[in-house]
């Protein structure tokens, strides 16, 4: 509370100074698990970004009547059933949304960038800050899945949000789509992140 | 004492409230959900049998298989399908087979001549980017066509690095066309 950050530095903060992906490099498993195409990044992050601002939300709102010793349960008891909420609205009432990001939303509980972001940050600010910490973190998890999934897709199968970019002689690097595929990308990229904000020597 | 007590007691509020939550929402999606997979697979009768405008579950034709396949359903329900005019133009049935890492489930429309009209697949788990991409508009609809005579063209019909799930699907349709042949054949249909 003593310190006041503007909104915008915290998206920021979110997208490059801390974003989950590169930079903390947590919530790794769905990240390798579901980046074989652009469009399934996409819809992981989305379908994240939206568990992430209102878990962050309510976590901030109990976290001051919540006794420490049992804070993590409450937590993920929270964590968990806005996933739940959030999964059963979005098949009832937005049935293409949830074809295209409905088998993500489950594997949101396990992620643990949510109970992160909720122990990190949520349990420390108040709600507003919470809730536009969800959003910055959500867009830089986006934003990572996205490029993650893009360049596994266009090296891998050769399209892009499935357009196909090349002629059909191409016939796409397998190992891309293939697990050691998203470690190859993750790798580089963060490589290359690394080289261009380390700051100071060796 | 006083704080494990007090600890145990906010714990099982939280549990509780969740619970009320969860209830509560279950109770007002459980029928709009209901009614968005019986709407689904309505749309996807009318997909693969385009020509059809109406389907009477009454009257289908349910056999079992005339051979057992790995995955396969205990029994096909051929569901005969109707132009606008009241014509017969073919029949959908739901049909399983396992795939690389699940069971492939999609339902099918035949003409009655026994040729597939075309399939969209309803369930299936495999692997991303690979065996998944069955699940695609344009491979679904590359079958249209076939008859229970027509091999399987591994640089047609499969993907590079993917030939399991695009086989299992030609080996669940096959089963289902030659049920069908079979039935056809004994003057049933």
């Amino acid at each position: 509370m003593s310190r006041k950050i503007s909104f915008s530095t915290q998206i920021l903060n979110g997208i490059f100074k801390e974003n989950p992906t590169f930079v903390l490099v947590i919530g790794l498993c769905p990240t390798l698990a579901v980046t074989t195409s652009a469009i399934n990044g996409l819809g992981m992050g989305v379908a994240t970004l939206l568990v992430l601002v209102s878990s962050n939300f309510f976590i901030s709102i109990i976290s001051k009547i919540t006794p420490s010793q049992v804070r993590i349960p409450v937590y993920v008891i929270v964590i968990s059933t806005i996933v739940t909420v959030i999964g059963m609205l979005m098949q009832a009432y937005l049935p293409t949304l949830y074809l295209a990001l409905g088998i993500f939303v489950p594997l949101i509980v396990v992620n643990c960038i949510i109970l992160a972001r909720a122990e990190m940050f949520a349990a420390r600010n108040g709600p507003i800050a919470s809730l536009v910490d969800g959003l910055g973190i959500g867009l830089g998890f986006t934003i990572a899945l996205t490029l993650l999934g893009s360049i596994r897709e266009i090296l891998g199968s050769g399209t892009w949000f499935n357009q196909p970019l090349f002629s059909s002689n191409y016939q796409g690097v397998l190992i891309m789509i293939l697990p050691p595929g998203a470690f190859l990308t993750i790798g580089v990229l963060m490589a290359i992140i690394q080289k261009f904000t380390k700051k100071g020597g060796e | 004492m006083r704080k494990i007590l007090i600890s145990a007691i906010f714990l099982c509020v939280i549990a509780g409230f969740s619970a009320f939550v969860l209830v509560n929402v279950n109770s007002m999606t459980q029928s709009k959900i209901e009614a968005q997979k019986e709407g689904a697979i309505e749309e996807a009768q009318k997909n693969v049998l385009s020509q059809a405008v109406t389907f009477n579950e009454n009257k289908s034709i349910t056999v079992p298989p005339i051979k057992a396949i790995s995955g396969g359903v205990d029994k096909y329900q051929f569901i005969p399908g109707y132009s606008s005019g009241g014509a017969l133009v073919g029949y959908v049935v739901n049909v399983s087979s396992t795939g690389y890492s699940s069971d492939i489930q999609f339902t099918m429309g035949i003409s009655s001549d026994g040729s597939v009209t075309g399939i969209q697949i309803t369930s299936q788990k495999e692997t991303p980017g690979l065996g998944d991409k069955i699940s695609g508009k344009l491979w679904e609809g590359h079958w249209a066509g076939i008859t229970a005579q027509t091999p399987f063209n591994k640089s047609l019909d499969a993907f590079a690095g993917s030939t399991i799930s695009p086989e299992a699907v030609y080996t669940g349709m096959m089963n289902a066309l030659e049920t069908f042949d079979s039935i056809k054949g004994g003057g049933n249909v």
